[in-house]
């Protein structure tokens, strides 16, 4: 990794390689830097390996990104796995934290964030109990290693993933005790306004629908897990169905004997990075929460850092895909001039698309949206930052005494400074302090990030290479 | 701008800064029954208070009777965490101080000689293998250290939180997001404080800001010679116990988290955390502490000590303006009940039992 790559891109899921694929077309040297062992971001990682190999699955994104993998592999693009950007040193150089080597400082004309999303939950007394799983982390578990987290689950939270946990069981031969969703089913009609466009999305909903039915799962609409219990060991739980506000009704709970849990509350963006770097970030509940604010050429607002896929907002496969190709060829213009008519024409094209895909992206973030009463309704005694044991009362004490901001409540709490960086509690320490009386006042502030965006081993922190300042 | 909007406050004494050293005279203060309000630009300890090691150090300090001032308020210290609830991590267990060479170690043999003047400070000399015995985590190819059982530690995020915490429930006032914008003063007298959306009056304004210290003073036309420091640090993942005292620049806190310190760099205010400055530091720790080589870092970190230019605290009552105080300097953790003592009584009382006559700005003119 000594020379110097044009562009850096963070991530190698489907914007980062889209990216890379513009870029090269143009003959811009790119390196991706990816945390994964293998390239292609969480959507090919759910991909079995053999048929990783055999390029044959159905899905439209999953199919154009391992077309896209095997072109970069062909054209022999730079990509460091397990590598990570851990910050930068505020003069557009960003620190590369692999485990074969000293931390590295390294300079690129552009940089493109492509560092995705991950899962956020709604907390409950008993979340952090062994046998208790994120959906998504269930699913990585099922298709990487082919094994179910218990032969009895009990899949709950909103958005896609609970959803597409439970095909996985059910095709595994699992079980499903109970299958629960905090949306209306009348909200997932929605998508009808989007069609004919989302006409694939529609009937795959509807295959997968049918295919839960035939096995006797019926999705129990407006219904939480709220509790659950066990020695050691996740045991049982409690289900409650939901008011029209989204607060549990009194009496409605009902007791479901489980090994197996999986949660899950939709998908928040990756913008640590972009954060810690001084980009520009907005809330927007369509975009899943705080999201990087990009131009039409997916610019941040600190010149020649790019963001393109989650960061930006999440919409699934088709628009990260988009917003990769955007990136990869608005950065090309800005290195080497004006683009090719036909690269105009096809910049066109895929804005107009793209817009198609964030309605898309609205409905998801609507469907997975927790509202206020769900956070309002966290009994005290929950666990909210997992790493440092933090519970929601002493949070709520500490807003009590002035300490509102994420910054105070951080400081003043300990929620979030431990091992995981606040990666699960920060989303939702500032959705509870978004929807808390004495708090929301102070309006939707970002997290302000520190580097090491991502835990660094000390012993690489030393020899600091050339170019250092 | 429409001036009905403007809030009218009152209160007898208004502080100005939320980190520890306006905080602990809050506390004082609202214990002896004043009405206070404290405001604050940013957040409770979002500055220096917010970011240190926690060291209730007095083996560090000199000259003689900066030494015996702090012993004084590191002895006040029981009393202070009884008083504020028990909870904010305080011990005093003693620390350690360590040199890598010969010649470093003869440094720490004459300050040992210099503080041991202090009654009560028994520092003493290890050799290498009495150092070990101490702290069995550190490296066995260290020259030796010394041993101070004067020193002492608090969580700083736990003691401002409980500061704040015990202030309200006597009473004050604490407002942050809120930056004072002007002080009025007429005929000698201080009239108002006015932040952009308020208008406090009051006639006692104690300028706790920190490194903005200076801005504040300048309101009342008082130069106080401040500039901040900027010190790094580097926080790892929380491990199992390995230190069992503060060490010189490293400390574990209750959690387990181990903070790696620091340094003194002169460059305005910019928190920024440097590549150099954290290998710099990184490679001392692995060098002093082996058994960090395989922890990992969840944070770098720089905060902005308010410094005066003889590194002694500031202690002001302004002549010429009543009643206009200064409270800075480093150390806002050794010095904080001290500090709130001080305050207290010279507002309440017209004057202090300690003596404040080398804490003065007199000793920077001319």
């Amino acid at each position: 990794m000594s020379t110097k790559a044009r562009v850096i891109i963070v991530g190698a899921g489907l914007a980062g390689m889209a990216a890379a694929r513009s870029l090269t077309e143009h003959d811009v040297k790119v390196r991706i830097i990816d945390e994964n062992p293998h390239p292609g971001g969480q959507l090919l990682r759910t991909i079995p390996a053999a048929s990783r190999s055999t390029g044959l699955t159905r899905e439209g994104p999953k199919r154009r990104g391992l077309a896209l993998l095997s072109r970069l592999k062909s054209r022999r693009v730079e990509i460091h796995s397990q590598t990570q950007v851990v910050g930068s040193d505020g003069a557009g150089r960003v620190w590369v934290d692999s485990p074969r080597a000293p931390l590295q400082e390294l300079s690129a004309d552009r940089i493109l964030l492509a560092s995705g999303a991950r899962e956020t939950f709604l907390p409950f007394p008993g979340w952090t109990l062994p046998g208790v799983l994120s959906t998504g982390g269930a699913q990585l578990l099922i298709k990487g290693s082919g094994v179910l987290p218990a032969p009895e689950m009990v899949i709950a939270g909103s958005g896609p993933l609970p959803l597409a946990l439970a095909r996985e069981v059910l095709k595994y031969k699992g079980r499903i005790t109970a299958l629960l969703d905090e949306s209306r089913l009348v909200d997932s009609l929605e998508l009808l306004k989007l069609l004919p466009r989302q006409l694939p999305r529609l009937l795959q909903g509807i295959r997968l629908q049918g295919r839960l039915l035939r096995a006797g799962v019926l999705t129990r609409h407006q219904s939480r897990i709220i509790e659950a219990r066990g020695d050691e060991q996740l045991a049982e739980c409690t289900m409650a169905g939901l008011d029209s506000s989204g607060a549990p009704v009194p009496g409605s709970e009902r007791t479901l004997r489980t090994p197996g849990l999986a949660v899950g509350c939709g998908l928040v963006p990756n913008i640590e990075l972009g954060r810690e770097m001084g980009c520009r970030a907005g809330y927007n509940q369509n975009k899943g929460g705080w999201v990087l604010l990009v131009s039409e050429s997916q610019e941040t607002s600190i010149s020649g850092i790019y963001a393109a896929g989650e960061p930006t907002g999440i919409a699934g496969g088709n628009k990260a895909l988009l917003e990769g190709e955007i990136a990869g060829l608005a950065i090309a213009s800005s290195l080497k001039g004006r683009l090719s008519r036909k690269d105009r024409r096809r910049l066109a094209r895929l804005r107009k698309r793209l817009k198609q895909e964030l309605d898309f992206g609205a409905f998801l973030c609507r469907l997975a949206r927790i509202p206020a009463a769900g956070y309002a309704s966290i009994p005290k005694e929950t666990i909210i930052c997992r790493c440092e044991q933090i519970r929601l009362a002493e949070i709520l004490e500490s807003i009590h005494l002035g300490f509102s901001t994420m910054a105070s409540v951080k400081k003043a709490t300990r929620c979030g400074m431990g091992r995981c960086q606040g990666r699960t509690c920060a989303p939702i320490l500032q959705e509870i302090l978004m929807t808390h009386p004495d708090a929301a006042s102070n309006g939707p502030a970002p997290l302000s990030v520190r580097s090491p965006v991502k835990p660094v081993a000390l012993e690489s922190l030393l020899e600091p290479k050339e170019g250092v300042r | 701008m429409s001036t009905s909007s403007i809030q009218q406050q009152s209160a007898d004494v208004v502080i100005i800064g939320g980190g520890v050293r306006g905080l602990a005279i809050a506390y004082f203060l609202s214990r002896a029954k004043v009405d206070v309000l404290l405001v604050e630009k940013r957040f409770i300890a979002s500055g220096a208070s917010g970011l240190n090691m926690g060291y209730v150090n007095v083996s560090a300090k000199k000259p003689v009777y900066y030494t015996r001032f702090s012993k004084m308020s590191a002895d006040l210290y029981p009393k202070f965490n009884q008083e504020l609830g028990g909870d904010i991590e305080y011990e005093r267990k003693g620390s350690v101080f360590v040199a890598e060479s010969e010649a470093a170690m003869q440094d720490l043999a004459q300050i040992v000689v210099e503080r041991n003047v202090v009654p009560g400070l028994d520092m003493k000399l290890l050799d290498s293998a009495e150092l070990l015995r101490l702290e069995p985590a550190l490296s066995p190819r260290l020259a030796g250290g010394y041993w101070s059982p004067a020193d002492g530690g608090v969580n700083p995020l736990k003691l401002t939180r409980a500061l704040a915490r015990e202030s309200s429930r006597l009473g004050a006032r604490i407002m942050t997001g809120t930056e004072v914008q002007d002080i009025r003063v007429q005929s000698g007298r201080i009239e108002a404080v006015h932040t952009g959306e308020m208008t406090i009056a009051t006639h006692v304004v104690v300028n706790a800001a920190g490194i903005h210290v200076p801005r504040i003073a300048q309101m009342v036309g008082l130069t106080v010679p401040v500039n901040p420091e900027r010190g790094q640090v580097v926080i790892t993942e929380a491990l199992s116990k390995i230190l069992r005292h503060t060490v010189g620049d490293y400390k574990q806190f209750a959690d387990g988290q181990i903070l790696i310190g620091t340094t003194n760099e002169d460059v305005g205010e910019d928190t920024q955390v440097t590549s150099r400055m954290i290998s710099d530091r990184v490679g001392r720790a692995l060098r002093i502490i082996p058994a960090l080589h395989k922890a990992r870092s969840i944070r770098f970190a720089a905060a902005l000590r308010p410094m005066p230019p003889d590194r002694l605290p500031i202690y002001q009552k302004m002549e010429g303006i009543s009643d206009f105080y200064v409270a800075v300097g480093h150390s806002g953790m050794t010095l904080a009940p001290i500090t709130g003592q001080i305050f207290s009584d010279w507002i309440t009382k017209g004057r202090s039992t300690y003596d404040l006559s080398a804490y003065g700005v007199e000793r920077f003119e001319g």
